[in-house]
């Protein structure tokens, strides 16, 4: 079934690869066809949980180079299972949006963007890392032509910048897999099973060498996220990816990182992740402040969104850094809303772009009056982006900071938590500035360039590009409890394995558990 | 009696492979001028016999191992490893040589017959057991590969290709010998097998054999393109003609590193530090140089001649872990190398033929000219790179791990750092492809380039080089069980 589901989308790369160049309609049909196929098999995967969200389910296991104990070994739990699925829901958008806009070797980026859903969604089923490995690079190889085929204007540049920034990142990880590969050898393990990892490094690793490939792990994903110091290909690669490039990168693509922090660095090193969890999280906290206030400074949008990322992603990386079940929850539903909202204000942009052939905020102004429906949209998906009570990224939110809070409570970092909760709520004011700040340039007021006076509406099939969108967004942010459900029982699993001195415990009972929190957001649909 | 205790059917393969050659230069004296195509049937059948014998001996009981020539000729797993790779190599490049001298029949005798010799040397030399035949197996070699550098004869710079290899190649030989001449010194004995055996009796390694291990070495690390003896490759390759230089590199390659496994074997035990010190010191120059050159190229060519240089420092890691992860690792690194060679030199001299030129930018908008031939490219420069799902990727993480395993992580860190110089270089080339549109003016031509049998021979070469990467297990687990025998 995974296998299916992984594969599929490859296939109908190679089907539309043996299409007629021309033929539109074909193409774009091969490519809907197989996309939406895995969405539904991947919801299908959703329902064949049976409620056991916490192990590997769906397992499939075979050899593939047995003298290094290397296996095509793939599985699925409740944390991978919300990202199988993003990547499923965004790439038949993609595609769909696409089908209006690329206009040259169609065919070939449609061949691209199915490639890429396979080995995003092996990235996120895989268990061997090797295999998680193969698939964690292979992305590159599509990604690179999307960027550097169909981008614009440095596009050449920032996709050779985007391929050697991840690898650098990648190749020390690839070496830290291989040392703990070795170790084992130690304990009579030939085995590259994630499962096996943590074991791996607590008995056959010394402290100080885990340490190094901790910061091995961190590096590759650091890169990946982008957290701080290591974001600037981030606003080139955004700027210059094609639009299906762009939200696929900032959905899927970052999610990869912070993926791989839940997934690999946690679970693997719970005593190193603990010891930098502080640095980590504060350059997190950075990242959110950095990033919103470079983002309101910028006139072009794409780079404004791109920016509003590395904001957003400061905040998941809090999340996860908590070791809470709120903040890990809420980190992992952030990446959900975080691939959807920004993934619509990428195909916003891109819309707006196609009728006057320019990013710059500047070059607008009063276009709510031209396009109404448009406007509807945007302001829908501005506000699940800021945070708004009723919309998604607020559930996201509140949890992350509820759970940063919780954590300074019991102790974390000595207190310092409180310092982070606090600069990362002024986050969410920040975010309100620029988008609301950037609607405002762009939609209202009178009409400044004569050029904007004719624009036309959104098409029917941009509104459909965007209508699944905001209709998720909604749902997430009404019915929070379905989605975050699944993901407790996975999250519960790897906080039991960080042990960290809670001096405060007779206190945490006293805190207002994970019910509250969803009491909270129910009265906060209420009111809105 | 006598002949049959030299236990000659053990080197079956190379005896067809030198009946050939010879057969075909014969027959090349009387065959007229317009049936001189008929060459190429005897040089594939000839080839086809060999690979069969060579699929024959996968079996189990060649783990084993023999030898024939009273242990002058070793044939283990890793002798049948190397047939493998080298016999494929030369079909590929024959296959590719029946396009490109389809309009000079009278020289196709003549190649066939150079490759193949040139290929038995490569045979001989790895599948050596004594010091002496390594040296008759080197030079078995490398003379064809002299006048292969030239074989262009009307291109002043593959004369002067030629004449350098022959001058510097020559010299590498005499050092050869005189290293085998310290040696024997010490040990009053050529044959491998047998310094294994004193060397293992402990005693200490002296001056005499550490400078002549250290010029062995040395002549092995000049035919292989090891820093610091590697200045003679980019001149070289670049002068030579394109559908033979993949050839020349892999074959040279791959014998060498065989060569030096042996060596390796027979020496470790008494002066393996002496060992690791000097391969570790090429290690290091090789791998960080031989990338940073390769970036600051602009023509194709001898950007790949560089990238060869530094694809051989990836090789050293294998060799300074001697271990059967790192050893069975530089079997299947070799194979992958061999085709990426072959096919990317072969593509380089296609994009000559098209555009009269090996720069950077006759690369530009490859993929409307011809989206095969860029995809091929691409393949092959993927690989290089090591991106996965292509088999380039198996090959790094294969020697990496093998390094690993013997506590060499620094300079795993080292080789991963640098492979990125690479990746920047590969990448160059296939942006150039799919990212650059044609240049102005530049007309397509509509002339029939790439023939049949180049295609097929890239179509192979790229087929290979993916299957691999998807299957890596199958061949890196035979080539873990067939090297075995080293460590006995």
């Amino acid at each position: 079934m995974l296998v299916l589901i992984t594969f599929i989308p490859l296939i109908g790369a190679i089907i539309t690869m043996l299409a007629r160049k021309d033929d539109h309609r074909g193409i774009e049909f091969v490519g809907m066809v197989t996309s939406i196929i895995t969405l539904v098999l991947s919801l299908v995967l959703l329902g064949g949980f049976d409620g056991d969200y916490g192990s590997m389910k769906f397992v499939i296991r075979h050899e593939w180079v047995s003298e290094l104990g290397i296996e095509f070994h793939m599985g699925i739990d409740g944390i991978s299972i919300w990202m199988i699925l993003l990547t499923a829901f965004l790439t038949p958008i993609c595609i769909f949006y696409s089908g209006g806009s690329i206009k040259n070797s169609f065919r070939e980026f449609v061949a691209m963007l199915l490639f890429l859903e396979t080995s995003m969604i092996g990235v996120f089923a895989s268990i061997d890392m090797i295999l998680f490995f193969v698939f964690w690079e292979a992305v590159l190889i599509p990604m690179y032509f999307l960027i550097g085929v169909w981008g614009s204007d440095r596009r050449t540049y920032s996709a050779m910048k985007f391929i050697i920034y991840t690898m650098f990142g990648s190749v020390l990880m690839l070496v830290a897999i291989l040392i703990i590969h070795q170790a084992g050898y130690g304990l009579g393990l030939r085995t590259f099973n994630m499962l096996e990892f943590p074991a791996i490094i607590q008995n056959a690793v010394a402290p100080r060498t885990a340490q190094i490939l901790f910061w091995f792990f961190f590096l590759a994903f650091a890169i990946k996220v982008p957290i701080f110091p290591f974001h600037t290909w981030l606003p080139d690669a955004h700027t210059d990816a094609p639009t299906a490039g762009s939200v696929i990168l900032a959905g899927v693509l970052l999610k990869m990182g912070t993926y791989g922090f839940l997934r690999f660095s946690l679970p693997i090193f719970p005593q190193e992740s603990l010891d930098f969890a502080l640095f980590i999280s504060a350059l997190g906290v950075v990242g959110i402040i950095y990033g919103a206030w470079v983002a309101t400074m910028q006139p072009d949008m794409k780079r404004l969104v791109a920016y509003s990322s590395v904001s957003h992603l400061g905040l998941i990386v809090l999340g996860i850094f908590t070791f809470t079940i709120e903040g890990m929850t809420g980190g992992l539903l952030q990446m959900v809303n975080h691939g959807l909202s920004t993934g619509a204000l990428f195909l916003i942009v891109g819309m707006l772009y196609e009728r006057r052939h320019s990013k710059l905020i500047e070059q607008f102004g009063g276009v709510a009056r031209v396009m109404p429906f448009f406007s509807a949209c945007f302001i829908i998906i501005m506000l699940s982006s800021i945070g708004l009570p009723g919309l998604n990224g607020f559930v996201g939110e509140i949890l992350v900071l509820l759970g940063s809070a919780k954590a300074a409570h019991l102790g974390l970092f000595k207190g310092a938590s409180y310092v982070l909760t606090v600069l990362a709520a002024s986050g969410v004011i920040w975010s309100a500035v620029y988008m609301l700040w950037t609607y405002q340039r762009v939609m209202q007021g009178p009409i400044k360039y004569e050029e904007n006076k004719n624009l036309q509406d959104i098409n029917a099939r941009e509104k459909w590009t965007l209508i699944p969108i905001i209709v998720l967004c909604i749902l997430i942010g009404i019915f929070p409890k379905f989605f975050t459900k699944p993901m407790e029982a996975p999250i519960t699993k790897i906080i039991d394995k960080i042990h960290y001195e809670k001096p405060k415990l007779a206190m945490a009972d006293d805190f207002p558990n994970i019910q509250f929190s969803y009491q909270m957001e129910k009265s906060g649909v209420d009111t809105d | 009696m006598i002949v049959s205790s030299l236990n000659i059917l053990e080197l079956l393969p190379e005896i067809v492979l030198l009946a050939f050659a010879l057969i075909i230069l014969c027959v090349d004296m009387v065959l007229k001028i317009e049936n001189k195509k008929r060459l190429w049937d005897i040089a594939f059948a000839g080839l086809l016999i060999i690979l069969v014998l060579i699929a024959k001996s996968f079996s189990g009981s060649w783990i084993a191992g023999g030898e024939a020539f009273h242990g002058q000729a070793i044939t283990d797993g890793l002798t049948v490893f190397i047939r493998l790779i080298i016999v494929s190599a030369l079909f590929i490049t024959l296959i590719l040589a029946v396009d490109w001298l389809n309009d000079k029949p009278n020289q196709i005798g003549i190649f066939a017959f150079l490759t193949m010799i040139s290929s038995l040397g490569a045979l001989v030399l790895s599948s050596a057991g004594d010091l002496l035949i390594m040296l008759i197996g080197l030079e078995i070699l490398s003379v064809p590969l002299y006048i292969l550098a030239g074989f262009q004869r009307e291109k002043a710079e593959g004369r002067e290709a030629s004449f350098k290899y022959f001058i510097l190649g020559s010299f590498a030989s005499a050092f050869l010998a005189l290293g085998i001449v310290l040696i024997f010194m010490e040990t009053s004995t050529i044959s491998l097998s047998q310094i294994k055996l004193s060397s293992l009796s402990g005693l200490p390694a002296g001056i005499p054999m550490k400078i002549g291990l250290a010029l062995v070495i040395a002549t092995f690390a000049f035919k292989g393109g090891l820093m610091p003896f590697y200045a003679w490759i980019p001149d070289v390759y670049t002068g030579s003609p394109d559908y033979v230089v993949g050839f020349m590199a892999a074959v040279a390659k791959v014998s060498v590193f065989a060569a030096l496994i042996r060596i390796g074997v027979a020496f470790a035990p008494v002066a393996g530090s002496t060992l690791i010190g000097l391969l570790a010191f090429m290690f290091i120059l090789t791998v960080i140089l031989g990338n940073l050159m390769a970036l600051w190229q602009d023509d194709v060519k001898r950007m790949l001649a560089y990238s060869s240089i530094a694809h051989a420092g990836y090789l050293l890691l294998g060799l300074m872990a001697f271990n059967q992860l790192g050893l069975s690792s530089i079997v299947f690194y070799l194979i992958i190398y061999s085709f990426a060679a072959i096919g990317s030199f072969a593509l380089t001299g296609i994009v000559y033929q098209l555009r009269g030129d090996y720069n950077l930018n006759s690369f530009d908008g490859l993929h409307e000219h011809s989206p095969l031939l860029a995809v091929a490219m691409s393949i092959f420069m993927f690989t290089f790179a090591g991106i996965p799902p292509l088999a380039g990727f198996f090959s790094k993480m294969f020697l990496f791990n093998g390094a690993i395993d013997k506590g060499l992580s620094r300079y795993v860190v080292i080789a991963s750092i640098a492979s990125l110089i690479g990746v920047y270089y590969y990448l160059r080339v296939i942006l150039r492809m799919y990212m650059k549109p044609l240049p102005e003016g530049a007309e397509i031509q509509k002339i029939e380039i790439p023939g049949f049998y180049t295609k097929t021979a890239l179509f192979l070469a790229s087929v290979l080089v993916i299957i691999l990467g998807l299957v890596p297990g199958r061949f890196y687990d035979a080539a873990y069980l067939f090297l075995k025998t080293l460590f006995i």
